[in-house]
């Protein structure tokens, strides 16, 4: 981990390392988008197309999710115009992701198509990007977690230098490792699709939701915060819950069963708050408390894919149905 | 004998320009003629302080001793909670410093020992954790980083004399005109003892004024004399922690002229030798972003 390496300076403005994997990242997020569309049967141009709407709204809904995080700090400590001085400060993921779902709604409004599919084949390519944006921060002095004394550990992948040559846990390769993971899974589940449009999009929120709530309980950088509240854990939680509830209203659930839902999730999200407010709090060793959190976290995503794949058998059943009564109606016509 | 003249007068120049490269600047020659080593104050800027020699400290890890730094660890036992003291004098301003864990604006944490073994601290305790708030007087090491004093709260300065001011319901105004040289200021509070009286505290403005929990007081106790005071809480088996009220009274009955609340609660952290010294009964560090630490001037750079 170093301070920010500075490559070249283009028209006045700095180039750093972060800032070319970054770009690259990016790059290959799109080919990759491309790649994927032409399997869906759409053309380069409209992979292409999507990536132009995506580029700029994300880059402006980081910025500003990140400039509204810190807003109070922005009109105390920094100067006027901050938001466009792109050098300064940072970016959110959060807003990233917000970003990136007006942008899909825009490509599937103007071209007419579906926005959960849109949403469906993105997801994947904004994956591996991803893994390009939290490797690209190895050049940087964020991305990195809790100290790690034991000598043992004090090697790749456990840990990293950092610029006082004291080990750190490497969060963001880390992060980037479960980005990989849940890219591959998205990739493959898209490519065998058989339930509805949506399905793949919503397994990506729910995986990089509950993983993100680990995986930022570890950082001890520069992320955002409100208070001591952990801005990406929240959006995380968001995610999950957002994915969930979406499956729960599709799975038409007996009321008793959306209440116990409901009831699991809520006792679930309430053990992760405690845990990480109680780490260094609550008397119990920390990796007590991260096995629990661990647990909880494989509690609700058993809760949602269990619900995703109740929907899709559904959906199967459904269009079971729905071609038998076509096959009767076709019989009855052949009759006729 | 012309000859004889010549000879000497070139052997005697010779031997003075042996005797210049052999001496050559006016350094006082070490010995029983050479002067009192001088001690150098430190920078006031964010340079690393010099790094203290592991001799110093004491045997019995209660505290450091050398010819610009003495600290001495106390552990009372009253209000029903253990209480950490540590007595401080040092020979120079320079030695009270502050460090910071990122640069300014970052948000960045790190346990205290792993900060203040970064700056060569002998002996460290939290500061005021400003990344947390948008609010507050934040001067460190000589430069000031943010001027928005938040309404109702004291602000700690210190000057270049290691002299600590309270300003009591701090505004920009009120600071000022301060007229001193400000080297470090803290916005936390409240003042607990002013010209060596408790303070009366306003509950009303303060976070957790009235609750039974983990205290860390920076005060001074006369010139380049200080204490730092850290009350374990109900974390901690054994010790109820105490209210604002009972650490001001704690702080006069210690004998300060000048307490300063830091921030308390699991963020309450000393370090001396480069390790967490107070409530270790709770196994748990939190991550802080600043640090008041003590340094030596003997050390080396």
């Amino acid at each position: 981990m170093n301070e920010p390496i500075l490559m070249s300076t283009v028209f006045g403005m700095n180039l750093y390392l972060y800032g070319i994997c970054a770009a690259a990242s990016v790059l290959c997020g799109c080919l990759f988008l491309v790649l994927l569309g032409r399997a869906r049967q759409k053309t380069a141009l409209e992979g292409v197309r999507l990536a132009l709407y995506a580029i700029p709204l994300c880059l402006l809904f980081s910025r500003l999710g990140y400039c509204l995080v810190r807003a109070r700090f922005i009109a105390v400590d920094y100067v006027p115009y901050f938001p466009i001085h792109l050098e300064l400060g940072g970016y959110s993921l959060a807003g990233g992701f917000l970003g990136l779902l007006l942008a899909v709604w825009l490509y599937a409004r103007t071209t007419k198509g579906s926005f959960a599919e849109s949403l469906d084949w993105v997801a994947p390519a904004a994956l591996f990007t991803l893994v390009g944006l939290r490797m690209a921060e190895s050049s940087t002095l964020n991305g990195v977690g809790i100290y790690i004394d034991n000598e043992m550990f004090s090697r790749f992948p456990f840990a990293v230098p950092d610029v006082y040559g004291e080990f750190v846990l490497p969060v963001f390769f880390w992060e980037a490792v479960t980005a990989l993971v849940i890219g591959v899974v998205l990739t493959i589940r898209l490519k065998r699709a058989k339930g509805k449009h949506g399905d793949v999009a919503l397994t990506g929120m729910l995986l990089v939701g509950l993983t993100q709530v680990f995986w930022e309980s570890l950082r001890e950088d520069d992320f955002l915060r409100f208070g001591f509240v952990r801005v990406n854990q929240l959006w995380g939680v968001l995610l999950a819950v957002v994915a969930i509830g979406i499956w729960l209203s599709k799975a038409g659930k007996k009321p008793w069963q959306v209440v116990s839902i409901v009831l699991l999730m809520l006792t679930c999200i309430g053990l992760l708050i405690v845990i990480e407010f109680g780490l260094d709090k609550l008397p119990i060793p920390n990796e007590v408390l991260y096995a629990v959190m661990i647990g909880a976290l494989i509690a609700l995503t058993w809760v949602g894919l269990s619900l995703r794949n109740h929907h899709k058998r559904g959906a199967t059943a459904s269009a079971g149905n729905e071609s038998a009564d076509r096959g009767d109606c076709d019989r009855l016509s052949d009759h006729r | 004998m012309s000859v004889k003249i010549v000879w000497r007068v070139l052997l005697l120049l010779l031997m003075i320009v042996l005797l210049s490269v052999l001496c050559p600047d006016a350094t006082p020659l070490p010995g029983a003629f050479a002067e009192a080593n001088v001690l150098q104050a430190i920078p006031v800027d964010s340079t690393t302080a010099p790094k203290p020699d592991p001799a110093h400290y004491l045997a019995d890890g209660k505290g450091y001793q050398d010819d610009s730094l003495s600290i001495s660890m106390e552990s009372i036992r009253d209000y029903d909670t253990n209480i950490l003291v540590a007595h401080i004098q040092v020979k120079d301003a320079s030695q009270l410093r502050t460090a910071m864990a990122g640069s300014f604006g970052s948000t960045h944490d790190i346990p205290g020992a792993k900060l203040a073994s970064r700056v060569n601290a002998v002996f460290a305790i939290n500061g005021d954790y400003f990344s947390f708030d948008s609010t507050g007087y934040v001067l460190r090491q000589g430069t000031l980083y943010r001027n928005n004093p938040r309404e109702g709260s004291d602000v700690l300065l210190i000057d270049d004399q290691g002299d600590f001011h309270v300003i009591q319901n701090a505004t920009t105004e009120k600071i000022a005109a301060f007229t001193g040289k400000v080297v470090n200021s803290f916005s936390f509070g409240p003042a607990l003892v002013v010209d060596s009286k408790a303070q009366t505290i306003d509950y009303s403005h303060q976070i957790a004024s009235d609750k039974y929990t983990q205290r860390m007081v920076v005060a001074q106790t006369g010139p380049l004399s200080y204490l730092c005071v850290a009350t374990e809480g109900p974390e901690n088996p054994d010790s109820r922690g105490l209210t604002l009220d009972e650490t001001a009274e704690l702080m006069t009955k210690l004998g300060c002229t000048v307490a300063y609340n830091l921030d308390g609660g699991s963020s309450s952290t000393m370090v001396l030798n480069n390790t967490k010294i107070n409530a270790l009964s709770t196994h748990k560090v939190r991550s802080i972003c600043d640090i008041l630490y003590f340094a030596t001037l003997e050390g080396t750079n």
